[in-house]
């Protein structure tokens, strides 16, 4: 069918004439609705909640002695960069935990001798943890450290080769740290001493200021410095922490709880347990918390680990929340890697709102522009900058 | 009928989607425009009263602490060996804590001390306070607001939620 060039033009101008206005009305400099600096008292608690400036010192680690020296975390990060400590000669801790891509890597999953079973974990701000590993089953962030280390599928050693290696490379820095030989030391006690190392190493990796702090601390000083933030993203930061609940597990300094949470993320038929298998990890461990090679005092330390809620059902699927800080700059995302964009993220995240997955994972009614904005938001918590403090 | 209904869907239902929730038996509830935070409750006619402190000038968000608790009869003097359970709830969310605290007694008498406390989420929590002691059984309530406690210079206007 042709139409009529007048009568086209009669149907098409009243179309653009809408649209145009439609254009200035979606233009955030003219929007009016939701006057960003207008915060009630209780999102106002919660941004500030979230600011960098309100991160404490880094708490103490009492099963690791090591944790805030600074020989240690020299030897720490040498070992960590050290591929020599691996089946193949190849995999370092920093081949997964890269420092140019937010310590983490971009696969779905890690890649070290062989593949591993889940994503990589970003690691800036590992000492403000109580749990490692995405199910958390390490107690501690030195005895994390270990694990890696004698997976088949990530350094693909065991103790014995970790004690010959420091022994060959590392003996006088260790005797330093250490005050002991790491030949003559029993294996399992050098294998602890090389995590404690890691442990003080990874504490020193820190998030950097970003748009968003910048943002809360002018709002703090009221100096009306708000156009930090578009209007985009302050809606999205106001749907953060109100409507779309995300800061309810993404909370604090970190942006995370550090607990366990049903995300919603699809398996692609490969059940993962999470948190509700790793209980029994725990318990087993001889390198836990309450273990033999812990420095902790195990009448007074470890009530997190004391107190902990065991019920495996109830934690059968979920994940430790990840922190948020430079989430733009890292994909992909979720446990198993499962999507590629912050915008497949969110679009998940509100396809199981409301399904009978779990009450948690309800995120309130978001539409198309709340979806933008979120994401407009979370591109503030970069630093745009790989220079982390360590 | 409800009854059987709520039975039958708590055992068959619930228990595989509930998830990380401990929804059986709860029902949500918002929370309320005007709710007393304070640290001393009593019950009705002040047979018992309990109070509590912390390390903290507010109570932390996401840090594993403790609780003194003090517990007191209606002439001020102190309760001892009552037989505490102590539960904390987010009734907004139908969840309580990641931790199973515990109250254990104290060589001061009338206070118990509160370990194992977490409070991993911002918002309104709900610690509920079982008390048996020479025969009587109290329930006592705190109301919490956690994480909302951050003030800025000459803040005004009400909180919308």
């Amino acid at each position: 069918m042709k139409a009529e060039p007048l009568s086209l033009l009669i149907t098409i101008l009243p179309l653009l004439a809408t649209l145009s206005i439609c254009v200035v009305l979606s233009n955030p400099s003219k929007a009016a609705e939701n006057n960003p600096v207008d915060w009630t008292e209780r999102e106002f608690a919660l941004i500030q909640s979230l600011s960098l400036s309100q991160l404490p010192p880094q708490p103490p680690s009492p099963s690791n002695r090591y944790a805030d020296n600074p020989s240690a975390a020299s030897l720490g990060r040498a070992i960590f960069n050290d591929a020599r400590f691996s089946a193949n000669g190849e995999v370092s801790c920093a081949t997964c935990h890269r420092q140019d891509y937010g310590f983490t890597d971009d696969l779905p999953r890690g890649l070290g001798i062989g593949v591993a079973n889940r994503r990589t974990m970003p690691i800036v701000g590992m000492a403000y943890q109580k749990w490692f590993f995405w199910d958390g089953r390490a107690d501690s962030l030195w005895s994390q450290t270990l694990g890696p280390l004698e997976n088949p599928v990530e350094h693909g050693i065991d103790r014995h080769q970790v004690q010959q290696l420091v022994s060959a490379h590392y003996a006088q820095p260790y005797q330093q740290v250490f005050a002991g030989d790491a030949t003559n030391q029993p294996v399992d006690q050098v294998f602890a001493n090389t995590g404690k190392a890691l442990a003080a190493h990874v504490r020193t990796v820190l998030p950097e200021t970003t748009l968003f702090d910048l943002y809360a601390d002018a709002l703090r000083s009221d100096s009306n410095e708000t156009s930090i933030l578009t209007t985009a993203e302050t809606r999205g930061l106001r749907l953060f922490v109100g409507k779309a609940k995300c800061v309810n597990c993404h909370n604090g300094p970190m942006f995370t709880n550090g607990e366990f949470h049903h995300s919603g993320t699809p398996d692609n038929g490969e059940t993962d347990l999470g948190r509700g298998a790793a209980f029994s990890d725990l318990e087993t461990t001889e390198f836990g918390f309450f273990g033999k090679w812990s420095d902790a005092d195990p009448q007074a330390d470890g009530d997190h680990i004391r107190f902990l809620d065991r019920n495996t059902h109830k934690y059968a699927g979920t994940f430790k929340t990840p922190t948020l800080r430079g989430v733009s700059d890292r994909p992909p995302y979720m446990h198993n890697g499962a999507f590629n964009s912050l915008a497949q993220v969110l679009n998940n995240y509100r396809a199981v709102s409301g399904s009978t997955l779990a009450d948690e994972v309800f995120h309130g009614d978001l539409t198309d522009r709340d979806l933008v904005d979120l994401e407009a938001f979370l591109g503030t918590l970069s630093s745009n900058s790989n220079d982390f403090h360590n | 009928m409800h009854w059987l209904l709520l039975l039958l869907l708590s055992i068959f239902v619930l228990p595989d989607t509930a998830g990380a929730m401990d929804a059986i038996g709860k029902v949500r509830r918002e929370r309320p425009e005007v709710l007393d935070t304070s640290a001393t409750v009593a019950t009705r006619y002040g047979t018992l009263q309990a109070s509590y402190e912390t390390d903290f000038l507010e109570v932390p968000l996401n840090g594993v602490h403790s609780w003194r608790l003090s517990l007191q009869d209606k002439q001020g003097q102190p309760v001892t060996g009552a037989d505490i359970v102590l539960t904390a709830d987010m009734p907004e969310h139908l969840h309580g804590m990641t931790t199973t605290p515990q109250v254990q007694d104290t060589q001061t008498p009338g206070l118990y001390l509160v370990r194992g406390m977490n409070f991993h989420m911002p918002g309104y929590w709900e610690v509920t306070l079982d008390i048996s002691e020479a025969g009587s059984r109290h329930l006592l309530r705190f109301n919490l607001i956690v994480g909302e406690n951050q003030r800025g210079p000459d803040r005004k206007g009400a909180d919308e939620s």
